[in-house]
C-alpha cells in the first residue's frame, strides 16, 4: 500500500518522473501517478499539459525524460499493447468523406478485428449513432463527431480507453449518455482516463482525480479530499450591484468576509463561508436597500481553483 | 437519430468477442483505403475526374488498338499505332503515372496530416513502417496497375490474333511480358517514389504536386546543360534527370536507341539508372520512416 494519492494499488498504467519539453517550452514537468481500473479525471485549465500527458500515456509523443508503462511494458517498444488502448484524441482525427460506420469499420480493421462492420455496429449503438451510421461524417454536428470518436475508440473493446476532452460539443442528452457510458465500462474494470477542462463535468463521472496545473502535478485523489485540503484558502466571489462602496464597507464589517476590492461596481470578495455570505449579503443588499445584479462564486472555474491550488502550496 | 427530449436511453455497452487479426489485415486495409482516395470514390464527382481522366488515358489507346486489330485484319499494332509495341506504349503509360501520382501521393499523405487523423493510426496496434507501407502500397498498387494492364491488354489482344493461336503467341511472347514487368518496376518507383518524397515534406497539396511536376520536367533541362558544359565531372550533372532514369531503363530493356539521352551520350551505362532508382526508392522510404517515426 502506499500512501500518495497520486498512485494506485494496482496500477495498468503508469507515469513516473515524466518530463516533455518542446523547444524552450515544458509542457509536463516531473510528473508521478498511476491509473488503474476505474475512471480517473485528469483536470487541469487550457494549456496545462493535459495533453501532452495523455499523448504520451498512448505512446503517440515520447516523454523528454521518465517514462510511462502502459500494462508493465513502454507502449512505443510493443505495438502489439495498443490492442489493450482506445483513444480518443481532442483533435478532428476524422475522415469526413466516410460515414460513420465505414470509419468505426476502418478503425476496426486498423485494430485487426476480423468482422468490423458488426464490430462497428455494435460501437455506434453504444453511443446513439445507429441511425446516423451510413451518414458522412463532414456532415456531423461537433457532437456527433465526438461520438463517432469515442466509438472508434470502443470497437475493439480495449481494457484502457483514454479519452482527451470527450465531452466537447455534446449536447446535455448525449453527455449524461456518455457519462454513463464511461461509469460502465469503468465498474467493469476498463482503466478510464478522462481528461477535461470543466470541473463538473469530472464531478458527474468520478471521485479521483489528477489535476495538472502548468504542466505539474497540481493535485491527485478524492475531489473531496482535495477540497478540504483547500479549506484554508479562501473562495473567492463576484458581486455586482448598486452602491458599492457603501456595500463594499458593510460587507467587510462581517468576519466571515477576508477582503474586498471594488472595481467598477463589481466586488471581489474572498471569504472562508460560502454558503453563509449568501444570507449575509441578502441580508445587507435588503437592509441597505442594494441591487444585486449578480452573485457569483468564482471558484466556479477551473482556473480559479487551480489558481488556489498552485497558490496554496 | 437523438433523442432532444430529455431521455437518455441505456443501451448498455456490448464489448466485440470476435476474432482478433494481425497487422496485415491493418496493412490490407490501408491500402485499401488509398486506393478509393486516388480515384476519389465515395468523394464528390469533381475529385473522380482527374483521376478516371487518367484511366482513361491509360487504356483506351491499347483498347482502341486492339479494337482496331480486331476489325480491321490489315492493322498492324507495331506500324500501323502510333505507340508500336510495348516499349513505345511505355512511353505513354509513363506520362499517365507522372501525372497520377503527382495528385495522388499528395492526396495520400498530406491529407492524413492536415486533417489531423494521423492519431487514427498512431493508436491502432501499427508502426510507422505499417502506415508507410500502407500508403506507398497504394500508390505504387496504382501506377503498377496502370502500367500493366493496358500492357496486359495489348499482349493478349495481339496474342489472340497471331496466326500461330493465343496460347503459342502467348508463350512465344513471354519474354515481353517479362520485360514489361521489369520495366514497370522501374516506372513505379522512379517516378512514384520522388511523389512520396515531396509529399512527406510538403505542407499542402498542390504546391506538392507542383513541385514534384516542375522537379521532374525541369530536371532533362538541366541534364542538357551538364551535358554541354566542359568542366571537370559537369558529366555527372546529367545523372540528374529523374524523368529519364526510368526511360534509360526501359529502353535498355527493350533493346531501344539511347543516344538522345544525355546520360548516355556522356558515357554513363545504363544499370547506373536502375541502380540510381533503387537508391532513390530506398532513400524515399528511410527519410518517410524518419518523418512519420515521430508521429507514429
Amino acid at each position: 500500500m502506499n500512501d500518495n494519492p497520486a498512485l494506485v494499488a494496482d496500477p495498468t498504467v503508469e507515469v513516473t518522473g515524466v518530463s516533455k519539453w518542446f523547444g524552450q517550452k515544458v509542457a509536463v514537468s516531473d510528473v508521478t501517478c498511476s491509473f488503474g481500473p476505474g475512471l480517473t479525471g485528469l483536470l487541469g485549465p487550457n494549456g496545462a499539459g493535459k495533453t501532452t500527458l495523455l499523448r504520451m500515456l498512448t505512446g503517440l509523443i515520447l516523454p523528454s525524460q521518465g517514462e510511462v508503462l502502459v500494462k508493465g511494458a513502454l507502449p512505443r517498444a510493443e505495438v502489439d499493447r495498443f490492442r489493450d488502448l482506445g483513444f480518443v484524441p481532442e483533435e478532428s482525427a476524422l475522415y469526413n468523406t466516410l460515414t460513420a460506420r465505414q470509419y468505426v469499420a476502418y478503425a476496426a480493421t486498423l485494430t485487426g478485428l476480423d468482422q468490423p462492420e458488426e464490430a462497428a455496429d455494435i460501437a455506434l449503438e453504444t453511443v446513439e449513432l445507429t441511425g446516423d451510421a451510413n451518414r458522412q461524417i463532414g456532415g456531423f454536428s461537433k457532437g456527433m463527431r465526438q461520438r463517432t470518436k469515442v466509438a472508434a475508440a470502443l470497437v475493439h473493446n480495449p481494457e484502457i480507453l483514454v479519452l482527451d476532452e470527450p465531452l466537447n460539443g455534446t449536447d446535455p442528452v448525449q453527455r449524461a449518455h456518455l457519462i454513463k457510458l464511461f461509469g460502465k465500462l469503468a465498474a467493469r474494470g476498463h482503466t478510464l482516463i478522462v481528461s477535461s477542462h470543466v470541473l463538473q463535468e469530472v464531478e458527474r463521472m468520478t471521485d479521483r482525480v489528477i489535476a495538472i496545473v502548468d504542466g505539474k502535478l497540481a493535485a491527485a485523489g478524492d475531489i473531496g479530499a482535495i477540497r478540504r485540503a483547500m479549506s484554508d484558502i479562501p473562495y473567492r466571489v463576484l458581486i455586482e450591484c448598486d452602491k458599492d462602496r457603501q456595500f463594499a464597507a458593510a460587507l467587510l464589517n462581517s468576519e466571515a468576509v477576508y477582503s474586498v476590492t471594488v472595481d467598477d461596481s463589481r466586488l471581489r470578495l474572498e471569504t472562508s463561508d460560502l454558503l453563509g455570505l449568501g444570507s449575509l449579503v441578502a441580508g445587507l443588499a435588503r437592509e441597505l436597500d442594494v441591487r444585486i445584479v449578480r452573485f457569483a462564486p468564482e471558484d466556479e472555474s477551473l482556473e480559479s481553483v487551480f489558481r488556489y491550488l498552485v497558490g496554496g502550496r | 437519430m437523438s433523442d432532444r427530449t430529455g431521455v437518455v436511453y441505456d443501451l448498455g455497452y456490448q464489448p466485440y468477442e470476435g476474432q482478433r487479426l494481425g497487422r496485415v489485415g491493418a496493412i490490407k486495409a490501408m491500402i485499401k483505403d488509398g486506393l478509393r482516395r486516388t480515384f476519389g470514390i465515395r468523394r464528390k464527382a469533381r475529385k473522380k475526374v482527374y483521376p478516371w481522366s487518367m484511366v482513361a488515358l491509360a487504356f483506351l489507346p491499347a483498347a482502341v488498338f486492339v479494337g482496331l486489330s480486331f476489325a480491321i485484319s490489315s492493322f498492324a499494332p507495331d506500324t500501323d499505332s502510333p505507340f508500336g509495341g510495348h516499349a513505345e506504349y511505355i512511353g505513354l503509360v509513363g506520362t499517365v503515372i507522372i501525372l497520377f501520382v503527382a495528385s495522388a501521393a499528395p492526396n495520400l499523405l498530406i491529407s492524413d496530416r492536415e486533417d489531423g487523423v494521423l492519431a487514427v493510426y498512431s493508436s491502432r496496434p501499427l508502426t510507422a513502417w505499417d502506415y508507410i507501407w500502407g500508403r506507398a502500397g497504394a500508390l505504387a498498387g496504382v501506377a503498377a496497375a496502370f502500367f500493366l494492364l493496358p500492357n496486359l491488354i495489348m499482349y493478349v489482344g495481339f496474342a489472340a490474333l497471331d496466326d500461330r493461336g493465343l496460347a503459342s503467341a502467348l508463350l512465344n511472347n513471354s519474354d515481353d511480358l517479362i520485360k514489361v514487368i521489369i520495366t514497370m518496376v522501374a516506372y513505379v518507383v522512379g517516378y512514384g517514389a520522388p511523389a512520396l518524397l515531396v509529399s512527406t515534406y510538403a505542407r499542402r497539396v498542390g504546391p506538392a504536386a507542383g513541385t514534384y511536376l516542375a522537379v521532374i520536367f525541369i530536371s532533362p533541362a538541366f541534364a542538357e546543360m551538364f551535358r554541354n558544359l566542359n568542366f571537370a565531372g559537369s558529366r555527372y550533372g546529367t545523372l540528374i534527370s529523374l524523368l529519364q532514369h526510368p526511360e534509360v531503363v526501359r529502353n535498355w530493356v527493350f533493346e531501344r536507341s539511347q543516344s538522345n539521352i544525355p546520360m548516355i551520350s556522356v558515357g554513363f551505362e545504363p544499370w547506373l539508372s536502375a541502380v540510381i532508382i533503387g537508391l532513390l526508392g530506398v532513400g524515399t522510404v528511410y527519410l518517410m520512416a524518419r518523418r512519420y517515426r515521430r508521429e507514429l
